[in-house]
């Protein structure tokens, strides 16, 4: 189970070679230090529906398939060593995707998905995008399904570098009470996380490296994931106002952002289902700085605070709620190393989740660092050590090497 | 025992990074390759010198669209891939032009510097040759980032060297340890290319806006020449040269003859 939890929380990331067949183009002309990670001419191209600056408002030529598909494989291998799980070793298949993406027409662009993660299943996700005005002023809009922040955002949101296990905001960040007595009390806290694939709009305006935007969703549903195929919980929308600036042509940036959802413990129609909601503000930043003769220094950081009112369990006649609102501070830095003439990028992160729970030194920390490797064009191997600490259980350590192909 | 396997671990992680570390290094800076070719200050030799012209229509090609940083660089680039002078001698500009099977000859030229220069989105010069050795100087002037990528053979081949110079970096050298045709390009702005080749002997040229090539102190014999254009590929011809020249003898390449653009220089 503690694998299983690990694969998921390890980050998605997209690079689509079709996009590079398409302007006979390498990786770093969107890419920053390897695939996934965008650069800000990639973070342009994205916003802009995929498109540079010299195809706005112009037709597209939709023929060319092998210009919009990609693939991507992943394979694995991990050690695991967390308390209370058997240590294992083992190899893992966790991804295969299939990326249907680019402009269909003068305003509007698609983006299609569809994955498989160590099973069978299929799922997709995929969205509509429309965007209008120029380069430097443009009101553009989604709607589908999306990843919030997360993946799609800049300033340490946007896609992983590494491999990236446990990054903080694809973690829940607060943590339901327990109460003085030491009983078990109010479970519910919200399990939002930016790395969630919501179903919603955004709306936003860019004006040059700026943009500013407006997500609504339907938040999280029953089972707290907020990506299954059943609708919202309650007649409520999530919301998101965030603003992300990019700060040079490198990658560096920053995001300001404020999340607040609403949600509901139970789908009863005839018990009462309290609500509650909750919200997550804060900011991220990256700075690149070149060094001569070497390559470049990056450092990223991040901060999230979060605020679930009135966490609640199911109320019933033997049970009575005792609603308690919970808090959680976090934050992260890292750096990234990427020299030039080896081709390779080494990082390191350390994160901290205060979850403000009764236990004494209740902060959860987690230690990265690891390295990547493109072996050819569009094919990278990555390494990845994680030591987390976490008073709440999962105190352990994953070792995980990646050979990942993109084509 | 947690801890016992932590630090086995950590030890098992610095191991594998210190061995992708030192693999890479390998990769990069290589050993000095063999040298088949002996220099000799006492050959006299005769200089071979000609012009390459284009047979047939001349092709044109049409202008590289730009598609990143197309505010500095313009919207589009002249394509470069096929430089022919217009007039009766369509003269062309860029034919690499190097004898084949010496191993004696002139000294190889000593502290040779080539400068690779990215300037208003393309590398100047588009095409030189160098010998192994000599020094790389990379830089830019422009107000964009760039990098000069240079792999082996193709865009698909290894890296040899890598730099990527954000606007107002300095220029910086590398050294060209290996013979090869390397291949130039800045991946942010992929119209941006340029080749070069590297020799192990001092006997190639590369031809100027007028076709012109000059091969100094050949000495007497028979040899390979080779002509390489990136576009139309490699031709050879064998040539005999006599103990006094000098030598013209001028070469034609057209499209109908097709033939890989790859070859090692030597």
């Amino acid at each position: 189970m503690m694998c299983g939890m690990f694969l998921s929380a390890v980050r998605e990331s997209e690079a689509l070679p079709g996009f590079a067949r398409k302007y006979n183009a390498d990786c770093s002309m969107c890419h920053f230090p390897v695939i996934p990670r965008l650069n800000n001419f990639g973070q342009m191209y994205r916003r802009m529906g995929y498109r540079t600056k010299i195809e706005i408002n112009k037709d597209q030529d939709l023929t060319k398939v092998n210009e919009m598909l990609s693939g991507r494989i992943k394979s694995q291998f991990s050690y695991d060593n967390t308390q209370g799980q058997i240590e294992r070793t083992q190899f893992t298949f966790p991804d295969l995707s299939l990326f249907y993406a680019g402009a269909v027409s003068r305003n509007f662009s698609a983006w299609i998905h569809a994955f498989a993660s160590n099973s069978t299943s299929l799922d997709f996700h995929g969205h509509i995008m429309g965007n209008f005005g120029s380069a430097e002023n443009m009101f553009m809009f989604r709607v589908g399904q999306m990843h919030m922040l997360q993946q799609e955002g800049v300033g340490g949101f946007d896609r992983p570098t590494s491999i990236n296990i446990n990054p903080v905001h694809l973690l829940a960040l607060t943590r339901a009470n327990v109460v003085a007595t030491g009983a078990a009390a109010p479970t519910g806290g919200s399990t939002y996380t930016f790395d969630l694939r919501q179903k919603g709009i955004e709306l936003a305006y860019m004006h040059g490296p700026g943009k500013l935007g407006v997500m609504i969703s339907n938040g999280l549903n029953e089972t707290g994931s907020g990506v299954s195929s059943v609708g919202d919980i309650d007649p409520q929308k999530d919301y998101m106002v965030f603003y992300e600036h990019l700060l040079d042509d490198i990658a560096s940036g920053f995001t300001l952002f404020y999340y607040n959802g609403t949600t509901h413990s139970s789908t009863s129609t005839t018990a009462p289902r309290p609500e509650f909601n909750f919200n997550r503000f804060g900011f991220n930043v990256t700075k690149v700085f070149p060094v001569a003769d070497l390559g470049f220094i990056e450092l990223q950081g991040g901060y999230v605070r979060s605020h679930d009112n009135n966490p609640a369990t199911p109320v019933t006649a033997t049970t009575p709620i005792t609603p308690l609102s919970v808090t959680g501070n976090s934050f992260y830095i890292e750096s990234q190393q990427y020299l030039t003439g080896y081709e390779i990028t080494f990082y390191e992160r350390y994160s901290a989740i205060n979850l403000n729970g009764a236990q004494p030194n209740g902060i959860r920390k987690d230690y990265t660092a690891g390295f990547v490797k493109p072996l050819q064009t569009w094919v990278r191997l990555s390494g990845d050590y994680t030591y987390t600490y976490n008073p709440f259980g999962g105190t352990g350590q994953v070792l995980l090497f990646e050979l990942q192909i993109n084509y | 025992m947690m801890r016992q396997r932590l630090g086995r671990t950590l030890v098992l992680v610095l191991a594998c990074s210190a061995l992708a570390a030192c693999t890479m290094v390998g990769m990069r800076e290589g050993a000095p390759a063999d040298r088949a070719y002996e220099g000799d200050p006492s050959i006299r030799g005769v200089a071979v010198t000609g012009q390459v012209s284009f047979v047939g229509a001349i092709p044109r090609p049409d202008p590289v669209p730009v598609y990143r940083d197309s505010d500095f660089c313009g919207e589009e680039m002249p394509n470069e891939t096929l430089m022919v002078e217009e007039g009766a001698s369509q003269s062309v500009e860029g034919v690499v032009i190097s004898l084949g099977g010496v191993s004696k000859g002139k000294p190889l030229p000593q502290g040779q510097t080539r400068v690779i220069e990215s300037r208003g989105c393309r590398f100047i010069p588009r095409v030189s040759a160098t010998v192994v050795g000599s020094l790389l100087a990379i830089q830019s002037v422009d107000p964009i980032m760039h990098n000069t990528h240079l792999r082996l053979n193709s865009r698909f081949g290894d890296t040899v060297i890598n730099v990527i110079q954000p606007a107002g970096a300095r220029g910086i050298q590398r050294r060209l340890f290996s013979d090869g045709l390397l291949d130039v390009r800045c991946d942010i702005h992929p119209f941006m290319r340029a080749f070069i080749h590297v020799f192990e002997h001092p006997y190639f040229s590369v031809t100027d806006s007028a076709g012109r090539y000059e091969l100094t102190q050949v000495p007497p014999g028979t040899y390979q020449l080779k002509m390489w254009h990136e576009k139309l590929g490699v031709r050879e011809k064998t040539i005999t040269v006599p103990d006094h020249g000098p030598v013209t003898l001028d070469l034609e390449l057209d499209l109908k003859q097709t033939a890989p653009r790859r070859f090692a220089p030597k």
